[in-house]
């Protein structure tokens, strides 16, 4: 019964939760009119344009960073480089944002939409894409580079018939995965489009807020629901053969020219920020000193009640059965529509500042936990089946397994995926724009000193919430980690 | 060097002290106010970004209303008119509000269309002439007016003389106009547009500004920042933003393009909502916009003409009072509206 429990009910009831967002849209459902196919078109059209332009950036920028700094001779090298890439990849939407703006603004150039847009997804996904080019590297090639060297086997008929095939399955799958993020971004096109030209999350905000026609706003953010949700099941559909070895042993040197390429271009990533990020009068931050206080106080609210819920969720999610189906509809959810998610939250009941602010936690986890889960926590739980298999052969209980056995496995992805929430949450302000109705938050306090251009007022505000919430995130997802370890296990001590 | 460890302790001890201020200038705020005089239930007001900002109007209203009337004002930030009635709409008696502020002229009829408003006696007395929606005991106050134009820093490019120049300008110079479609001052542009020229010119001109001649940010306040920093030549924005230059940012040679054609106004209003739950304050607070103090501190944060017009007179704002201006059209035009939905 205990198991029935585990493997249906509770997958369902999260499955719910996942969903109860949207309830509150069904008593908006109505039967479009005036359906505009043309903008449709147009919109669709664009969305897939930017989004395809993002992934091939991103992917031939990261693989190249990514193959770059795998030949590098240095495992310790390589290793700092990591972390460099991973603080890169943790860094918000926001933060890319400003450096795009910064950076137009010390060229005194106007990007456009696309071109911005396509600038910014790249700069956020390139890191990444770089961090998962070094292990498919690693599991893909390690085997052959070697004896291929030994043999003295070299020239591009051994790239284009070993080498690139070995990884270009694992890239599609990477690039499915950036082409889904990128095309169902919403506050990156909403900041920039300013040349008339809508992304389709913007569409569907606009559709739905300013032009007051809900259905087809429903009906265009269901059908990019079920487009995404059918690439996502189709990333599950490809079958990934078993990497033939993970080494992190220094393999290949031979070309200098890639290693050099991926330093410059890790510098080119860091000097963004670093370049962007001018250290402006302190006074700009001074004239904010009334609006800051609050700001910070509901800031740090959001973020806290955003990493519980993330904890919450992964917590669940770790403690249930696999099943198949549901991992089906998990992998399916990658990527929500966040207008829809925002109006959804919008619409329920509650209008006191602090319900407000617990939709908008909820609403940010529910968000952003799909993709970390994939990204961070899905393959561990994953590698853990066998385990599971053997605790239920020893008798051991669903609850007791998890609690000593999964969970302090599990701790470092989950605190990680908690940890991202609380940066990502701390400088929101798609999603708090739409929910909110009053109260700023940093998140939405920056965005509107960029929006009006004061830069420099802007960037303090950046700077403060990155502080804050690193060191909130950090704490937060420490004593989670500190909790999962020593207080729950090891299993003798019960 | 410093282990993981320390810097989580340091990072924490800095957390904790961010919350400890937070919380101690919450109730160093806290003490300052008169709680005897204040009741519990606040006014609710929606108003727009900049009006409710440290920076605008709005605290300094609130601050003022609240000791003469003892109650507390609670901004709503719902954002441009357009997406203030929509939200209203959509969330319907869940949506508390009392007071909307900053509706323009063209957002009036849909406002009286789709929501019932408390009707109020306003004083004609000093009042600018045409500014009334109706006669006599009317919904919709009007506080706050400006004429649109196109600004640019004299020296620095040609103006043109009429609108006919329009499209050889932005073809040759940056220009930036908030996006039609979603801000007011872009809807006041294209009804400024459709006004001047026949439907079909109006509309290829328009279609030309949307392209990427012309930056088109969808709020006022982005393309007016493109122009304050220099990036654009010119853009199309409030007169009375002139005077912001000249007074905060000490720059004397912002001017705007003195077309023959007149030029297009834009009106804010305020008003009181049927289903108000503090009505006989919220119709204080909306007559108060026409105390002269909150006229002033209107003119002087939100850098728009006050509607008490000899409030302005002897000020820096006086040359925009008898700029030539079109009548005050509360419809746009049917090719017009046509043009916007597609």
């Amino acid at each position: 019964m205990a198991r029935k429990i585990r493997t249906t009910l509770a997958p369902l009831i999260l499955f719910i939760i996942l969903l109860a967002p949207y309830l509150g849209l069904l008593r908006l459902v109505e039967l479009p009119r005036d359906l505009n196919f043309l903008l449709w078109a147009q919109v669709i059209a664009f969305t897939c344009l930017q989004a395809t332009l993002s992934t091939i950036v991103s992917l031939v920028l990261g693989a190249t960073l990514g193959l770059g700094l795998w030949m590098h001779p240095s495992r310790a090298w390589l290793q700092r480089a990591k972390t460099g890439l991973w603080i890169l990849s943790g860094l918000p939407a926001l933060v890319w944002i400003f450096a795009v703006f910064s950076a137009y603004d010390i060229f005194a150039v106007i990007g456009s939409s696309l071109l911005s847009t396509v600038l910014v997804h790249s700069l956020m996904n390139v890191p990444l894409v770089a961090l998962g080019s070094i292990v498919i590297f690693n599991e893909r090639w390690s085997y052959y580079v070697n004896p291929l060297r030994v043999l003295g086997l070299r020239g591009s008929s051994i790239w284009a018939r070993l080498l690139l095939p070995l990884v270009m399955r694992p890239f599609g799958l990477v690039g499915i995965v950036v082409f889904t993020f990128c095309f169902a971004s919403f506050s990156v096109p909403l900041i920039f489009s300013d040349d008339g030209r809508l992304a389709i999350e913007v569409y569907i905000y606009q559709l739905a807020l300013i032009d007051g026609r809900v259905g087809q706003a429903l009906l265009i953010g269901l059908l990019q629901f079920f487009f995404l949700f059918s690439l996502s099941l189709f990333i599950g559909l490809i079958p990934n053969a078993a990497p033939q070895r993970a080494s992190e042993q220094p393999l290949i040197k031979e070309s200098l020219g890639l290693q050099f390429a991926a330093w410059v271009l890790l510098a080119i990533l860091f000097g963004f920020v670093v370049f962007a990020f001018r250290w402006p009068n302190l006074n700009e931050i001074l004239i904010l000193a009334e609006e800051l206080p609050p700001a910070v106080v509901r800031s740090v609210l959001v973020m806290s009640e955003t990493m519980l819920f993330t904890a919450l969720l992964c917590l669940i999610v770790s403690y249930l059965e696999q099943s198949s189906w549901w991992q089906t509809l998990l992998r399916g959810f990658a990527a929500p529509s966040m207008s829809l998610l925002g109006l959804g939250l919008f619409l329920w009941p509650g209008e006191t500042e602090a319900v407000n602010l617990l939709k908008l936690s909820m609403g940010l986890s529910l968000f952003m936990f799909p993709a970390t889960y994939k990204w961070l926590l899905e393959s561990s739980i994953e590698a853990m089946r066998a385990q599971r298999e053997q605790m239920r052969v020893l008798g051991l209980s669903g609850w007791t397994s998890a609690r000593k056995i999964l969970w302090p496995q599990l701790s470092q992805p989950m605190s990680q995926i908690v940890q991202l929430a609380g940066v990502w949450a701390s400088v929101d302000f798609a999603l708090s724009r739409m929910i909110l109705d009053g109260p700023l938050t940093l998140g939405l306090l920056a965005s509107e000193l960029i929006g009006r251009y004061r830069l420099e007022s802007g960037f303090w505000v950046i700077v403060l919430t990155l502080v804050i919430s690193l060191a909130v995130s950090i704490g937060f997802a420490w004593a989670f980690r500190l909790v999962l370890r020593v207080r729950l296990s090891p299993i003798g001590e019960e | 060097m410093v282990s993981p460890k320390q810097w989580v302790f340091v990072l924490s001890i800095f957390t904790l002290i961010s919350f400890s201020g937070a919380w101690i200038y919450f109730i160093e705020q806290g003490k300052k106010i008169d709680k005897s005089i204040i009741q519990t239930e606040p006014l609710r007001v929606i108003a727009y970004p900049t009006f409710i900002s440290q920076f605008g109007p709005g605290p300094e209203i609130a601050q003022a209303f609240s000791q003469r009337h003892g109650v507390q004002i609670k901004w709503l930030n719902a954002g441009e008119p357009e997406e203030v009635l929509q939200k209203l709409k959509l969330k319907g008696e869940d949506f508390k509000a009392d007071v909307v502020l900053g509706l323009d002229q063209v957002a009036l009829a849909k406002a009286l269309r789709e929501f019932e408003w408390l009707s109020m006696h306003i004083s004609e007395e000093g009042l600018r002439p045409g500014l009334l929606y109706g006669e006599g005991q009317v919904a919709f106050l009007p506080f706050s007016w400006s004429p649109l134009g196109i600004l640019y820093r004299s020296g620095q490019t040609k103006p043109i003389e009429t609108l006919g120049e329009l499209r050889t300008f932005v073809d040759q110079n940056k220009m930036s106009l908030s996006h039609p479609k979603t801000s007011t001052a872009g809807r006041h542009f294209g009804q400024w547009i459709f006004a001047n020229f026949n439907d079909s010119v109006a509309a290829e001109l328009l279609n030309h500004m949307l392209g990427p001649a012309v930056v088109t940010p969808s709020g006022w306040s982005a393309a007016y920042g493109l122009f304050q920093r220099g990036q654009v030549k010119a853009t199309f924005s409030y007169l009375t933003s002139i005077v912001f230059h000249r007074r905060e940012l000490k720059e004397s040679d912002v001017t705007w393009m003195k077309v023959k054609e007149p030029l297009p106004v834009q009106v804010e209003y305020g008003a009181v909502l049927a289903r108000c739950q503090q009505c006989d304050l919220a119709k204080k607070f909306v007559q108060f916009l026409h105390d002269p103090f909150a006229q002033k501190v209107i003119m002087n944060k939100n850098y728009m003409l006050p509607v008490l017009e000899e409030l302005a007179r002897d000020t820096e704002f006086a040359e925009f009072l008898d700029v030539p201006t079109m009548n005050l059209n509360f419809e746009l035009s049917s090719d017009y509206s046509a043009w916007l939905e597609k």
